[in-house]
């Protein structure tokens, strides 16, 4: 696999793309900024772009912007953000844009490798990930307002899954289960929260994450 | 001096009023009775005017006026004894000077001086014009009528002397009508109390300049058939000119009548209390919208208004009237900025200042404490600014120097846990990471606590909630998807935080509901909850730094607290 990775630190920049290539991952570049990062998907398009959230000039929210610009000009190239925000409405917005493959990582989740390998195979093969932190957050919440009582433990699971991305061969891959057994479970759950399960992409994910932030009104 | 000249003008008007033949009064249209009503009333005003402060010069040369007129029309009439001839002559050919005195003291009225350029050369013109005019009127005169004046016969041809007289006359229209515009432009700009005592002087004036030109326009075409007419139109014209004494008495009358404004202003002074009360009463007594009461600071170094807020100091306001006021102990208390017309009323505005000393040194205590609280509310807003800055800076540092640093050595550290292979090593790298990733978690709710990013970028709504999201309560959120100032959303946000934090932690409360809204330039927050419902603000320190925090951003802050309905707390904040 192919990345390309732009973040302004370069200690963890440097970090990052010895970790990436000591698990084989081919790293095409690293760089400092989103314009170069652009000029180099334009260049040599990598597999995936893995871009850090926070970058100059604003030092706020670059990174999504610049995973937008790459979705936009380069579809075929799967984006990774990584973030210290622990906050659910940058992931909300990354998926809102649309399209296949992106994931929104938080940062110290990249020091475990097998989870960034994994998401890095997960964007680039079309699933959107979510990290696993936000979701355990959002669910902790929900468990709390008893709205999640109506489920059975394992759907309890395959809920938390679906939020973190996963498609239904890849919770049944964790759940060691068998696709034809996990498609009735999923269909349980979305029937269960009232949510229609026919879409398997971004929208699934939007549709469950939206249901676990949803307030009273 | 202008008073000794005064009495001895309206002394000679009288012993030349004791000469005077008696059938002169008698004969039609009783010419003479109107005119000695006018040189009375212009004696009569003369007389006030001279006693009236800094209008002593402007009296003098009305009572002067009063005479010269006197003279010019009693001359005709009067035979007078062979002795008096050559002077009754001299006055004779002299009868420009009273209308120039009259044109110089109605421009001058009621400052002391010509106040603009064009005025002196409007009177330097209309002087020249009259002297031109006597020399020609008397250069020549009718054929075949003896010369009425004993003035030298200049060698004019009559005809010729008509056609000067003519375009003398349409220059005089001229000056007449430039004089009239004047006028009535003073009667536009003054404004009210000038208006009121000077209005019906200004009105007057252009009253008889009016007249003065129809009658010369008269006088230029001097038909036989309206002869009569203008015999009728002479007296019109000499009641007009009894108009401006009276006028100027009037005024005189109003400024008098106006010391009444002091009783009006002593019994509205009863019921100021603050400030910016006794300015107002001081602008009605005057009739000044303008009026400015400025009062020092204790640091004696600059000024404040009547509502604390400071105020540039007097000498960055000229061209206003500027009078201190000082407390029987001469402290200074207050300087008073006026319209500089206020300065005519002069006598009407120390009797205001002083009815009002006592309110005005209340004032000055009470627009001093007013200053100092101004004072202290800007320098909590500021701290409140800095203490933000600050919490966003050390945000920022903790985020690109620990946080970044971290990060990099959990990465080195993973990397040697999976070169190390398995072994004991590899089993304390593994521990090392875990913890690495707890310190990274308790720095990141630090960094967050210290001030939240994504309030910055993406505002009040989504930074509420990730708040809503992390708390052991339902929330319902009602947040308009607007931003707002970064002071007004940090303010609101903070308040909102340790509302809900407080529902569920001290108020065990199940659910929570956050209402935002618009109104009015403010922003309205309301946090509800059904909690336990025994919040006070004289309580935990939390709910009293909520309310400084309110008003820090200048705002207000309230709490309603109840078991059986929970905590309602509210907070408006002015936002633009």
């Amino acid at each position: 696999m192919r990345v390309a990775l732009a973040d302004d630190s370069t200690l963890f920049r440097q970090g990052l793309a010895l970790l990436l290539e000591d698990h084989g991952v081919d790293v095409t570049d690293q760089l400092a900024t989103g314009d170069q990062l652009l000029a180099a998907i334009r260049a040599d398009p990598p597999d995936a772009a893995i871009v850090d959230i926070r970058m100059p000039p604003t030092f706020t929210d670059e990174g999504l912007v610049l995973a937008d610009r790459i979705r936009e000009l380069h579809p075929a190239v799967a984006v990774l953000v990584l973030s210290t925000y622990a906050e659910t409405p940058y992931a909300i917005r990354l998926l809102q844009r649309g399209g296949r493959g992106v994931g929104y990582l938080l940062k110290d989740r990249v020091a475990d490798a097998s989870a960034l390998i994994g998401a890095l195979h997960r964007i680039t093969s079309g699933e959107a990930v979510i990290d696993a932190d936000l979701v355990a957050t959002l669910v902790a919440q929900q468990h709390r307002a008893k709205q999640l009582d109506p489920l059975t433990t394992r759907e309890h699971d395959i809920l938390r899954l679906l939020a973190e991305g996963r498609s239904n061969a890849g919770i049944g891959k964790i759940l060691h289960l068998s696709p034809k057994t996990v498609e009735p479970h999923v269909a349980s759950v979305f029937l269960k929260l009232g949510l229609s399960s026919d879409a398997d992409d971004n929208r699934r994910v939007l549709a469950v994450l939206a249901w676990l932030r949803a307030t009273p009104s | 001096m202008a008073l000794l000249l005064t009495a001895a003008l309206i002394l000679v008007f009288i012993v030349l009023l004791l000469y005077t033949r008696e059938e002169y009064f008698w004969a039609p249209p009783t010419e003479g009775w109107i005119i000695v009503t006018i040189c009375g009333g212009f004696a009569a005003a003369a007389a006030v005017l001279v006693w009236e402060p800094g209008q002593r010069v402007n009296g003098a040369l009305l009572a002067a006026f009063g005479v010269c007129f006197w003279i010019s029309n009693w001359y005709p009439l009067f035979t007078p004894p062979a002795w008096a001839v050559p002077t009754a002559m001299a006055i004779d050919a002299s009868q420009f000077v009273p209308y120039l005195l009259l044109t110089t003291v109605l421009l001058r009225y009621p400052e002391r001086r010509l106040a603009y350029r064009y005025e002196r050369v409007c009177l330097a013109v209309s002087g020249v014009w009259l002297v031109g005019w006597q020399v020609v009127a008397s250069s020549s005169a009718p054929p075949n009528s003896a010369p009425i004046h004993s003035w030298p016969t200049w060698l004019l041809n009559y005809d010729r002397q008509v056609d000067a007289q003519n375009a003398l006359i349409i220059g005089m229209i001229a000056i007449l009508a430039v004089l009239t515009l004047h006028m009535m432009l003073r009667i536009v700009r003054t404004r009210s109390l000038d208006r009121r005592t000077y209005g019906p002087v200004f009105a007057a004036t252009v009253a008889a300049a009016v007249v003065v030109v129809i009658n010369l326009l008269a006088a230029d075409r001097d038909l036989p058939s309206t002869r009569v007419q203008v015999q009728h139109f002479e007296t019109v014209r000499l009641a007009t000119l009894l108009s401006i004494p009276i006028a100027l008495l009037l005024g005189m009358v109003l400024i008098r009548l106006d010391r009444s404004r002091v009783a009006d202003l002593v019994v509205r002074l009863k019921s100021a209390g603050e400030p910016s009360e006794l300015e107002e009463a001081l602008r009605q007594t005057m009739a000044d919208p303008s009026l400015t009461l400025l009062f020092k600071s204790d640091d004696l170094n600059s000024y404040h208004d009547v509502n604390g807020a400071p105020s540039p100091p007097p000498e960055a306001w000229p061209g206003r009237l500027q009078v201190a006021v000082s407390n029987p102990r001469g402290e200074p208390l207050a300087v008073v900025l006026a319209h500089p017309s206020v300065d005519h009323h002069r006598a009407l505005f120390d009797a205001a200042l002083t009815a009002s000393a006592f309110a005005l040194e209340n004032a000055a205590l009470q627009a001093s404490l007013l200053a100092r609280i101004v004072e202290l509310r800007e320098s909590r807003a500021r701290l409140t600014e800095t203490s933000v800055a600050e919490r966003k800076r050390m945000e920022r540092d903790l985020h690109d120097g620990a946080q970044q640093r971290l990060l990099a050595l959990g990465l080195t550290l993973s990397r040697a846990e999976s070169n190390s292979h398995d072994g004991p090593a590899a089993v304390l790298l593994q521990q090392a990471r875990a913890e690495l990733a707890e310190a990274l978690h308790v720095l990141r709710d630090l960094a967050r606590g210290l001030y939240p990013a994504v309030l910055t970028q993406l505002g009040l709504g989504p930074a509420l909630e990730v708040v809503a999201e992390r708390l052991p309560l339902q929330v319902s959120l009602a947040v308009p998807a607007r931003r707002w100032s970064q002071a007004v959303e940090t303010t609101a946000y903070f308040i909102i935080c340790e509302a809900l934090t407080n529902a569920a932690k001290h108020a065990a409360a199940d659910q929570a509901r956050v209402v935002v809204q618009e109104r009015e330039q403010r922003l309205v927050l309301e946090v509800t909850d059904d909690g336990r419902g025994d919040a006070r603000l004289q309580w935990g320190t939390g709910l009293v730094g909520l309310r400084d925090r309110a008003a820090a951003a200048g705002g207000t802050f309230s709490i309603v607290s109840n078991s059986s309905s929970g905590t309602t707390i509210c907070a408006e904040l002015p936002c633009e």
